[in-house]
This record gives structure tokens, C-alpha cells and sequence, in this order.
């Protein structure tokens, strides 16, 4: 079993990358006040409703591909070869940050859960610090070719 | 608008003092322990004689609260998109017959006929504090919040005035000032555009045990706030004696505001004047409903990520034993 991520997984990893990103910008709000939800098949990301539903999707993609690929390496004891690279590894800390505190902003959404307010903006601005430092270091790994693992 | 206002003020003084020598319909001050349960208020809307006291009062107690823009508004891009908000001049800020960022609370009249009887409704409208708000839960940046006792707040200083909180609420009550807040330090011109304010249930007075200045000042009681299901029980009793309709229990989820009426809500829907500021009565689904089924499909991502990894090895590991096997019979 190749514990290398394979084609799928890679354009399934950029398209919940590109789709929770672009729906956690649009939840903002940007969207609408830039023109984006003008622009024709994009009218979607103007609706608040659909961007959460979207960004939430998007955020379990992840979650589940992030869940095969620590199993997958669980499963091939091949963790100790071939280690993250600086780059890999604050992209896999800023990307655990952001599910994690997605995750508990689902679970505060859900009916008879409150937070005080300290708490739900720590949980917010961690959560867009750690997506939008995400976006800048996955930009970097793409530019400079960069990848997660050692060879 | 003044004028309206000074008798107002004069009609209230003058129920309030006849209101003070019957205290048994007055009622009860909150009792700290109770601060943090979940409260929730009933509106009698056969009381309301619209005489305005709860709207002057919320308006005097909550001044404080109101926005104070200094200096010119900012000059928003793209123009286009961003509209200024400003109801800070004096004719603005006298408004009282809709909701704005000066007015929390305003009473909407609902004249018609129902069953051949005509019939007069007023309602006093505001916030309904949901019990699973989604201006709370959408915020993007923690400013609207809910707190235990069922009171929903959007915190000043740190609102942006996106008022994507309007546009997720079903009632659109949040109303924006532009030219204050939080944005106007950080990109003026390109993020945010100003606070977004409405009812906070008198969270400050609350706190101290004391009643809502809404409840406290109405001649009639109108209004009563207590625990939720002790409320429910009262909506509903009430309800049973005046053959009446309940509106707020279930609409987007639940509210902690229940208004009871002898007239249905549909019929008044279609009595009361709607639009900006002026919220409608019809039925409202939960607003959260979808967001909180794609949880589920959260909670099931990690055990299928897991499970995908397992399976994909087991069939890699069977496919390997075929192979030996092959090897073997050779």
C-alpha cells in the first residue's frame, strides 16, 4: 500500500482546499460587496445559508481526507521514514488549527449550545487566522513547489 | 415627532401612577438566581393600547447604548454596493414607528376584519431572541452572541456592520449605523460598514434583577418574562381561554418571545404594513436547520476518512496474499 497520496486524493484535497476557503472568505461577508456573487454561476455565494452549508462540506472533505491519509500511515508504520517538511508541517499545524476550530463552531451552531462571547471570538478569529496563513503557506508550497514530505 | 413624544411621556406618567396603587398586576422584579436561565418574555397582544411607554422607555434606558457617529461618514467603495446608514440626525433618531439603530422597539398597528368582527391588534415588535439565532451563530466575527438566559446581543465594538446578521435573521431586525464601530480603525473604506443594533432585552438590567424598562413601564402588562417553560405554560393557558393563536414558540426553531393574539398570525401578516424596519408575522422555518444537518455529515468525515484507509489496505493486503498464493502453487 503506497502511503504517497494518490491523483484522487490530491484533487479532492485542492477542490475542498479551494471550496472552504472561497465559501470561509464569502462568509465574511465579501462576496456580495465585490461583485463575486455577480458573476454568473457564482449568484451561490452571496447566500450566507448556502456558503455554510458549502464551507461545511468542504471542511469535512478535509476532515476525511486528513483521517485517511494519518491511518494510511498509522496502518503502514511508514511515519518514522520520510518526515514532514518545515513546509508540510505548518501547513498539516495551520490546517489541523482551522478543522478544529471549525469544528467547534459547528458544534456551538447546533440548538442549546453557547459559548460567551470571549470564547466565540477567540474560536473565529483563530479560525480565520489559521485558514488565511493556510492559504499563504499552501500558495508558497504550490509556487515554490514545495512538498509535504521528505523523499 | 417631538410632540408625539411628549404625549407619550405624558400618558405614561399618568398610567404608571395610576398603575403603582394596583401592584398586584405589576410585574415581579427578577431574582438574581434566575439571571441565568433561559427567560423568555409573553406578549398579551389583547393588552396593547398602544400608548408608546415601552417604546419611550426602551428608548430612554438604552440611550446610552445608541451610536454616536462623530464627523463625516466614510466614503464607502464600491459606492455602488455599500450604502451609508445614517440615522443619526435629530428627525432620524425621533423615529419611533419602525425599528432603527435608535429605536429598538416600536408598535405595529394591524386594523382589519376577521370571522366578520373588525378587530385592532397592536404588537409591540422587536428582536424575538431566538433560542438558536443565526445572527449569533453566522457572525463572522463572534460580535452577535447568545447568552444562557436566551438573551441574543450584538456586541458594539466589535460588530463591522456587514449586517449579514440582518440578512440571515427571518424578521431582518438588526439595523445598521454607519460611520461607527470597529472598521472605521481598521479599513474604513473597504471592510465593514458600521454597527448593527437591536433589543438586548435590557441584558445590563437583567443582570441586576431588574425587569426589561419595556415590561416595567407598560401600563397594561402586556408583557411578562420568566422562565421559558413556565411561560410556555401561561402562552398556551391563555391561548385555550381566548381561543386564541400562539406565534413564536416554534417559528425558526423557537423564540423566547411568544406573542398571544384572539386574531390568527396569518391574518394579522396580512394587516400589519411590512418592509424595511417593519417585520413581517408569517411563519418561519429554522433558519439553522441545513447548517446543523451538514454537522452530521462533519461528524461522519473522520470515521470515513479512517474507514476508506482501512479498506483500501485490506484490499491491497488481500490482493499481496493472492499474489504469494500464485507464487506458491507454482
Amino acid at each position: 500500500m503506497d502511503a504517497k497520496p494518490n491523483l484522487l486524493l490530491k484533487v479532492l484535497y485542492g477542490i475542498a482546499a479551494v471550496a472552504a476557503l472561497f465559501t470561509g472568505f464569502g462568509n465574511m461577508p465579501l462576496w456580495g460587496r465585490y461583485y463575486v456573487a455577480d458573476v454568473p454561476g457564482l449568484g451561490w455565494s452571496g447566500d450566507f445559508f448556502i456558503n455554510v452549508n458549502v464551507h461545511i462540506l468542504a471542511g469535512g472533505l478535509l476532515l476525511a481526507i486528513g483521517a485517511y491519509v494519518v491511518t494510511t500511515l498509522l496502518v503502514m508504520r511508514r511515519s518514522h521514514s520520510g518526515g514532514l517538511t518545515r513546509s508540510g508541517r505548518i501547513r498539516v499545524f495551520l490546517l489541523a488549527l482551522a478543522l478544529t476550530t471549525g469544528i467547534l463552531m459547528v458544534i456551538k451552531n447546533l440548538p442549546g449550545v453557547h459559548f460567551p462571547m470571549a470564547i466565540l471570538m477567540i474560536f473565529n478569529f483563530s479560525h480565520m487566522a489559521a485558514a488565511m496563513l493556510f492559504m499563504v503557506a499552501a500558495l508558497v508550497a504550490l509556487i515554490f513547489r514545495q512538498p509535504w514530505r521528505q523523499h | 415627532m417631538s410632540n408625539k413624544l411628549s404625549r407619550r411621556s405624558f400618558i405614561k406618567a399618568g398610567l404608571i401612577t395610576a398603575g403603582a396603587v394596583a401592584t398586584a398586576g405589576v410585574p415581579r422584579p427578577l431574582s438574581a438566581k434566575d439571571a441565568g436561565t433561559e427567560r423568555c418574555t409573553l406578549l398579551d397582544l389583547q393588552q396593547c393600547i398602544a400608548c408608546g411607554a415601552c417604546v419611550e422607555a426602551c428608548r430612554e434606558v438604552n440611550e446610552t447604548k445608541f451610536p454616536a457617529p462623530i464627523g463625516p461618514m466614510p466614503d464607502m467603495l464600491p459606492r455602488k454596493k455599500v450604502k451609508i446608514a445614517d440615522w443619526s440626525s435629530a428627525e432620524q433618531r425621533g423615529i419611533d414607528d419602525r425599528l432603527t439603530p435608535y429605536n429598538w422597539l416600536f408598535i405595529q398597528p394591524a386594523v382589519g376584519e376577521y370571522n366578520g368582527e373588525d378587530f385592532e391588534i397592536n404588537i409591540p415588535r422587536r428582536c424575538m431572541h431566538c433560542r438558536n439565532a443565526p445572527c449569533s451563530n453566522l457572525c463572522p466575527f463572534g460580535a452577535a452572541f447568545t447568552q444562557d438566559n436566551g438573551i441574543v446581543r450584538i456586541h458594539p465594538d466589535v460588530c463591522m456592520g456587514g449586517a449579514k446578521c440582518k440578512a440571515v435573521c427571518p424578521w431582518h431586525i438588526p439595523e445598521r449605523q454607519s460611520g461607527v464601530g470597529l472598521h472605521l480603525d481598521l479599513l474604513p473604506q473597504y471592510a465593514g460598514n458600521g454597527v448593527m443594533y437591536k433589543c438586548d432585552r435590557c441584558y445590563d438590567r437583567l443582570k441586576e434583577g431588574e425587569l426589561p424598562a419595556c415590561i416595567e413601564a407598560c401600563p397594561e402588562d402586556v408583557q411578562q418574562i420568566g422562565p421559558r417553560n413556565e411561560i410556555l405554560e401561561k402562552a398556551h393557558q391563555l391561548a385555550r381561554e381566548i381561543d386564541g393563536y400562539i406565534y413564536g414558540e416554534t417559528e425558526n426553531g423557537g423564540t423566547n418571545t411568544i406573542y398571544v393574539s384572539p386574531v390568527p398570525f396569518d391574518v394579522l401578516d396580512q394587516a400589519i404594513e411590512k418592509g424595511p424596519g417593519s417585520p413581517h408575522l408569517a411563519p418561519a422555518p429554522d433558519a439553522m436547520a441545513s447548517a446543523n444537518k451538514m454537522a452530521l455529515a462533519l461528524a461522519i468525515a473522520p470515521v470515513a476518512g479512517v474507514a476508506g484507509a482501512v479498506a483500501r489496505f485490506m484490499s491491497l493486503g488481500k490482493a499481496d496474499g493472492g499474489g504469494k498464493e500464485t507464487q506458491h502453487g507454482r
